[in-house]
């Protein structure tokens, strides 16, 4: 069954509460990927989108069917970018209209 | 070296976007050409919205939190995909969003960016060899 944004959000910030503390020994500022299905996870240096990619690739290297969560260590809410403002504009608008119609 | 152009970004006529055309191979191992806006104010590599996604079939990966201009965070679904940039393919993510096809400054990233900002004017996005001293 397809899980949606939420769930998977849900089931990836669970996993990550269990190792939290490991990680926030070991690996403060790091990114960690998580695989929702497993809990198996791979962590690395954060420099950007970019080490998502590669991290997600070594967890998927693994665990081929891998849905994944990510979190920065420590840092709090995690972003895996910044949308623009065109983005967001026609993004609210989109939210608008799907709410309307 | 690739090659746009600039033309109105709304329906009305108003405002002004960069838009080049971009190679993107999906899950089928198949190339598809995808009109796409340049904005450098998107930190990501780029954003389909999700019935292109859907149609050209990427590989999922998982969901990824997003912010919006205005601060708020929501959540995107992330794919991997390959794309055609500078004649050499490259990995990328694609993030599913509700607006129109866009690339932002993580693809740009060792590039140089050009834009005559009028309507009709050129944009060409030149592969540059980033200086040592940096």
């Amino acid at each position: 069954m397809e899980r949606t944004g939420d769930e998977i959000a849900a089931i990836g910030k669970k996993f990550y509460e269990g190792i939290r503390e490991e990680m926030e020994a070991n690996h403060w500022g790091e990114l960690v990927v998580i695989d929702i299905h497993s809990g198996d996870y791979e962590v690395g240096e954060y420099e950007g989108p970019r080490s998502d990619m590669e991290i997600t690739k070594r967890l998927r290297r693994r665990r081929p069917n891998a849905n994944t969560w990510a979190e920065l260590v420590g840092e709090g809410q995690y972003s895996f970018a910044r949308l623009s403002t065109q983005q967001t504009m026609e993004y609210l608008a989109s939210k608008k209209k799907g709410a309307n119609g | 070296m690739v090659n746009g152009q600039v033309g109105p970004a709304r329906e009305d006529g108003t405002g002004l976007e960069a838009r080049i055309t971009v190679n993107i191979v999906g899950a089928n191992l198949a190339f598809q050409t995808l009109e796409v806006v340049v904005d450098t104010g998107y930190t990501g590599w780029m954003s389909l919205p999700e019935s292109i996604v859907n149609e050209i079939g990427f590989d999922y990966v998982g969901m990824r939190p997003a912010t919006l201009a205005n601060g708020q965070t929501i959540r995107t679904a992330a794919y991997n995909a390959g794309l055609l940039w500078h004649g050499q393919p490259v990995d990328v993510v694609v993030q599913a969003l509700d607006s129109k096809p866009m690339v932002g400054a993580e693809l740009l990233s060792g590039s140089r960016l050009t834009i005559d900002w009028w309507d009709g004017g050129e944009v060409v996005i030149e592969e540059q060899r980033v200086p040592a001293s940096l």
